[in-house]
């Protein structure tokens, strides 16, 4: 006995300590300080400067950057692809994963680590070499075209490349384990006994998942949309390998500015209008996710 | 106690249920019948098949075998939403997102009754199960005797043909738990409900029951009134599980009728009822007698039949004792507090008579 309230007592005053938290919390906070504000606030006062050919920017302030982004055709349809792929990309790995997910939950112990295995697989190469495998496999002389082909389905190699279509396969692929592991963490901590219970209340199966099963996994849907959203909405070589000309997000248009065009004013513009609609869906979701917030 | 004697009163049948994993029988056979308003109990201990059978009888388990009926419909092939049960789970499974009132009117909605009847109907059982007033509350705000309660209005509500509690109490500390006995068998009454009700526990049991159905390894053991199975124990599991049992191995060495013999133990020779027919002279046989049934009286002299007191321990209302027989197996007995009994000592010789005893052949 005594040593249960000795050791809360411990607990209570290390918690209590002055500069405990601060401790804990400074090196991470000195590191997005460099690594993420820095950049940030740089990004954000060099968006507002104007462009110039011959020295990447200079000290007038201007909004045309931000005119040229929002008016010009081509940039909206740049801004306006970025984030349909985005919402495309979370809606399918969101009934992708959520299906895995579900199954997962429910697998045997077995069946579980290998799927989970075969889940986090493809995270373990880099993403290049993934877009690489999707080439091979989709290119004109690719392993689906030489099926086709052999098969005589086919006279000519179809152009399975350098379409949206490609990206967002891609992309869902690439992205279906951040949708996947957090609706299946809220998932496989729901007690197995309230979908029998909705079912002898006389709730048929798909009503019993809608009424119990989706609402109880809310927290890891938020947590796996915004993951899937921001990381698709960023995504750079996916798109640049497998959507060939056809496809321009805002990720490969601020490289190209970047390390092509040296437009760094209007990178910048883009930059910042990326980051603050991710900000935007982020806060979004979470501000739901909150309002419907379970214990 | 409902009258069971007319069979068309049974709710619900089971019969020739078996429910097989593999090789192995789980449940059965088992047949059944549960009357009208009556509260029958599936005791026995754990994984001997009684939740197993209330699973079946809910749908959430189908049985490899048999049929059952509810309420004059076979119900063997229903799913669970159209079986018109209520089911309260040992651990309540209450909707952690819905409120008390969401969670009691959950099967109102899904039967699509009319919102404003849902809520009066809602906060009519709540009433009744002593918890108006709570309705906005969420499952984490209750304690656990009130989520109990929740679950109970919950499986109430939508007045199904039959209730069934798996375990219910299990999960309160024993004194709410003495108290939610008698509460869940005032309600069961006052509503006229047919109930199936599991548990292990047999003060449970006994409290609650109409009648008892005895589970051990899947089959049904045993059933009766808790006083048949109190008094007359049919077999050694029987005799075991439900009480405290003295079961003392001798011969038979007398029989009248079918039912009545006498059984040597030692210098010993006590009269008792057979359980079941067959028992023979010369037979090895087991008699059973409950620790209250024993009389001791002190002795003086010993002519060959006394018993020694091994053990004596009081406790208050009642003595325990523990004796020798002169053949070296042990007897119990648990007498009243009163001068006679608090005079025998440690080390003592008595004369006990064994009272209402049962004999069953040695396995």
């Amino acid at each position: 006995m005594p040593r249960i309230p000795g050791g809360l007592t411990v607990m209570r005053s290390v918690e209590r300590a002055p500069g405990f938290a601060t401790a804990l919390l400074t090196p991470l906070g000195l590191l997005y300080c460099v690594c993420l504000l820095a950049p940030i606030s740089y990004f954000l006062a060099v968006s507002f400067l104007r462009y110039s050919p011959d020295q990447l920017y200079t000290s007038t302030f201007t909004l045309d950057n931000y005119t040229r982004l929002l008016f010009d055709l081509y940039n909206q349809n740049v801004v306006l692809s970025t984030f349909r792929i985005a919402a495309t990309v979370t809606l399918i790995t969101l009934v992708l994963g959520y299906a895995l997910a579900y199954f997962l939950s429910r697998a045997s112990p077995a069946w579980r680590a290998l799927l989970m295995f075969l889940v986090i697989a493809p995270l373990m190469t880099g993403v290049i070499v993934r877009t690489y495998g999707w080439i091979v496999l989709l290119g004109g002389d690719g392993l689906i075209n030489q099926l086709l082909l052999a098969l005589g389905l086919v006279s000519r190699p179809l152009q399975l490349l350098n379409s949206e279509a490609t990206v967002i396969v891609a992309l869902t692929h690439l992205m279906l384990p951040f949708m996947t592991f957090p609706i299946f963490s809220t998932l496989v901590t729901q007690d197995p006994l309230l979908v029998p219970a909705a079912s002898t209340l006389g709730a048929r199966s798909l009503r019993a998942f809608f009424e119990v099963t989706v609402p109880l996994s809310r927290s890891g849907i938020v947590m796996g949309s915004v993951l899937v959203f921001t990381l698709s909405a960023g995504s750079v070589v996916t798109p640049a390998l497998l959507g060939g000309r056809t496809v321009m997000m805002m990720g490969q248009m601020i490289y190209q500015l970047v390390l092509s065009t040296f437009n760094w004013p209007l990178a910048s513009a883009f930059a910042a209008v990326l980051v603050f609609c991710q900000f935007l869906v982020v806060f979004a979701y979470l501000r739901r996710a909150r309002n419907v917030a379970q214990p | 106690m409902p009258d069971l004697s007319s069979r068309n009163e049974a709710v619900l049948h089971l019969e020739g249920v078996i429910k097989r994993y593999g090789a192995t029988t789980a449940v059965g056979p088992v047949d059944l019948e549960v009357g009208k308003g009556e509260l029958l109990t599936l005791l026995g201990p754990s994984g001997c098949g009684k939740t197993t059978t209330l699973h079946i009888i809910a749908g959430l388990t189908q049985p490899t075998q048999g049929r059952l009926l509810l309420a004059g419909r076979e119900i063997t092939r229903l799913a669970p939403p159209y079986r018109d049960i209520g089911l309260v789970f040992q651990n309540y499974a209450l909707f952690p997102h819905r409120s008390v009132a969401q969670n009691v009117g959950f099967g109102l909605r899904m039967r699509k009754v009319p919102r404003h009847e849902i809520a009066a109907r809602v906060r009519r059982m709540l009433e009744i199960v002593g918890l108006a007033g709570v309705e906005e509350r969420m499952p984490h705000q209750l304690s656990g005797g009130q989520r109990q309660r929740v679950a109970l209005a919950r499986a109430l509500v939508i007045e199904p043909s039959i209730l069934l509690l798996d375990e219910p109490l299990s999960n309160l500390d024993a004194v709410l738990r003495k108290r939610m006995r008698l509460e869940l068998r005032d309600i069961q009454q006052r509503l006229g409900i047919t109930t199936v009700f599991v548990t292990h526990d047999q003060d449970e049991a006994f409290e609650m029951s109409d009648r008892i159905v005895l589970m051990n390894a899947g089959r049904v053991e045993q059933v009766g009134s808790p006083e048949d199975l109190y008094d007359a124990p049919r077999t050694r599991f029987a005799a075991e599980f439900i009480g405290e049992a003295n079961l003392l191995e001798g011969t038979v060495v007398g029989t009248r009728g079918d039912e009545e013999v006498l059984i040597q133990i030692g210098d010993l020779s006590v009269p008792a009822l057979a359980v079941r027919p067959g028992l023979a002279q010369g037979q090895r046989a087991i008699l059973m007698t409950r620790p209250e049934r024993v009389e001791l009286t002190s002795r003086t002299e010993d002519d060959g039949t006394a018993m020694t007191v091994m053990k004596r321990i009081f406790q208050g209302d009642r003595i325990l004792f523990e004796l020798t027989t002169v053949g070296g197996q042990k007897l119990q007995c648990s007498a009243a507090s009163i001068d006679s009994y608090r005079s025998i000592v440690v080390g003592g010789k008595v004369a006990a008579r064994l009272r209402e005893c049962r004999a069953f052949p040695a396995a």
